[in-house]
């Protein structure tokens, strides 16, 4: 089945026409340095790749090729072909790389570097540092807007989403949220902005125009104290009707309506429920427990746990090949 | 079984242990007093004399399971750890020790900002460096929050409902509107590494866990003018 991912295309039109699904999902786990590799036809871990140390932030290249991993503790970013499931080659990042986005044509690499307070960017093809921005304290959360033209970063210890735009370089605004923001998620239709703080216990939602925070989505579960609940990885339909965030060490993910923003349903996942991601026909949420070492597998339509994974030590990131 | 030293200071965090072990149920078997005689004659000549003085300053102790000490000035409580006459676990001011911070915490972020206080001073964070660094965050917050540079709104802002701050402690700190205190959980240390975070799990509070360290408000005495 490995034949598969030689063409990532290819998979994918098979996975189309199969209504389980099958397509390969790369999950990186902080604490034993290793990515796990989850095929999502029979839900089972199917292979396991040593990486850096520290391997975090965890996406596909566009094109479906490679897998790039952000390994903070050896301040780069690896690369792993996905025909090969190997580390083939590293990216020039800053300091500590944690999370990371690519512009819409998948050239471009915007890096946060949470240890020098810059995003870097890279150009992907020459696999090159072509530049850097200076950002808030502890940059983490990045995002770029549909129309490639703004890029977001949050600062952790600044409490911010700072806009950069893509073609100066240059922030064009900073937004201030609650404590410890660690995520950014637009809008398919890019009309709103959301931004998970985690420690302030909220999701910000931020009108991308006028550079405000126009709602502010709080989360209440009976008989769960307060500061357990914090709100880290964002995942939305791409009908933005439909959003899902990951509420840490609450254990849960909280179903939220994307119009009038509130929560409809706190689902049950693993310990300390991180960031997650959707199958490509969006049948599937997958997200990751890092205190339980799992990935628990979300039956979107249901709004059902439906299976849990066990993958390594604290999985944090998650990434699954786009047809 | 609990040794106090003869301090002022050593006094008064007995006091706090004696309230502590009232409220979560531990039974003090015994309290002993060590006389801190100055020069440090009793514990200042090396290894061979310590050794000989911890076993029998803590010889004939009825039955205990663990011995707190209360040494804030730190004259003889770092000599107790395996030299008590029962071979018994230490904690308070040595062994087990409670603290708003310590170098070895690297978890909730914790590290990045070790790393960037050792970069930036060449040594390595106390609790008291991390209480600086809150104060003055929370100066920062209130006035990013209140977005003025003006005393009066940020301290309306720190002492108001909405004011919580982000330390790197795994959960938001807030102010403890009785007295002001810092409400934050507090690191087991023992020299190498974080044992354990309290609040403990399983000790619930009506209002936050947190509020099961300390005085709480019910109990204190404060009233703030």
């Amino acid at each position: 089945m490995w034949r598969r991912c030689l063409f990532p295309g290819m998979a994918a039109w098979i996975a189309a026409a199969t209504p389980a699904g099958a397509f390969i999902a790369y999950v990186s786990n902080e604490k034993s340095n290793t990515v796990s590799v989850i095929d999502t036809d029979n839900w089972a871990v199917t292979k396991t790749i040593k990486v850096g140390q520290r391997p975090r932030g965890i996406e596909f290249t566009r094109d479906g090729k490679f897998v790039l991993v952000a390994v903070g503790d050896d301040d780069t970013i690896q690369v792993i072909d996905a025909a090969t499931q190997q580390v083939v080659d590293s990216l020039p990042s800053g300091p500590d790389p944690e999370l990371f986005v690519q512009d819409a044509a998948g050239k471009v690499l915007y890096v946060a570097n949470e240890n020098d307070n810059t995003v870097t960017v890279i150009d992907l093809e020459k696999r090159v540092r072509v530049g850097d921005v200076q950002v808030g304290v502890e940059p983490e959360g990045m995002a770029i807007s549909p129309d490639g033209k703004i890029l977001i970063n949050t600062s952790e210890t600044t409490n911010m989403a700072h806009f950069i735009d893509t073609a100066t370089r240059q922030i064009v605004a900073n937004v201030l949220v609650d404590a410890r923001p660690r995520f950014a998620e637009f809008k398919r239709d890019s009309s709103e902005l959301w931004v998970s703080s985690e420690i302030g216990g909220t999701v910000s939602v931020i009108d991308p125009a006028k550079h405000e925070v126009t709602a502010k989505i709080t989360f209440s579960i009976p008989g769960m104290r307060r500061e357990a609940i914090q709100p880290v990885g964002i995942g939305m339909t791409r009908d933005g009707k439909t959003a899902f965030i990951a509420l840490g060490p609450a254990n849960r993910i909280a179903i939220v309506d994307g119009a009038s923003h509130q929560v409809t349903k706190y689902l049950l996942v693993g310990q300390r429920v991180w960031h997650m991601a959707f199958t490509p026909d969006e049948k599937y949420l997958l997200v990751t427990n890092g205190v339980s070492n799992d990935v628990s597998i979300i039956d979107v339509v249901a709004q059902k746990v439906i299976k849990t994974i066990q993958v390594g030590e604290l999985p944090w990131g998650i990434t699954i090949a786009q047809p | 079984m609990l040794v106090v030293g003869s301090h002022e200071e050593d006094k008064l965090f007995a006091e706090a242990l004696r309230r502590a072990a009232s409220r979560f149920g531990a039974k003090i078997v015994q309290e002993r007093v060590f006389e801190d005689t100055g020069g440090a004659r009793r514990t200042d000549s090396g290894v061979t004399l310590i050794q000989r003085q911890m076993p029998v300053f803590t010889q004939q102790a009825p039955a205990y399971d663990i011995l707190v000490a209360a040494d804030e000035s730190e004259v003889f409580a770092p000599y107790l750890p395996y030299r008590t006459w029962d071979p018994r676990l230490v904690a308070g001011s040595a062994g087990l020790v409670p603290k708003s911070w310590d170098a070895a915490q690297d978890q909730w972020g914790a590290v990045q900002m070790q790393n960037r206080f050792l970069k930036l001073n060449s040594r390595r964070m106390t609790a008291l460096d991390m209480q600086a660094w809150t104060a003055a965050r929370m100066i920062g917050e209130a006035a990013s929050r209140t977005n003025s540079g003006d005393p009066k709104p940020a301290l309306d802002f720190l002492k108001g409902p909405d004011f919580s701050i982000a330390a790197f402690k795994g959960q938001r700190l807030t102010l403890r509107d009785w007295n002001l205190q810092l409400r934050q959980p507090i690191l087991l240390v023992d020299g190498r590494m974080v044992v354990s975070v309290s609040p403990q799990e399983g000790f619930l509070h009506q209002v936050s866990e947190l509020d099961t360290l300390g005085l709480d408000r019910p109990e204190t005495k404060c009233r703030l003018h």
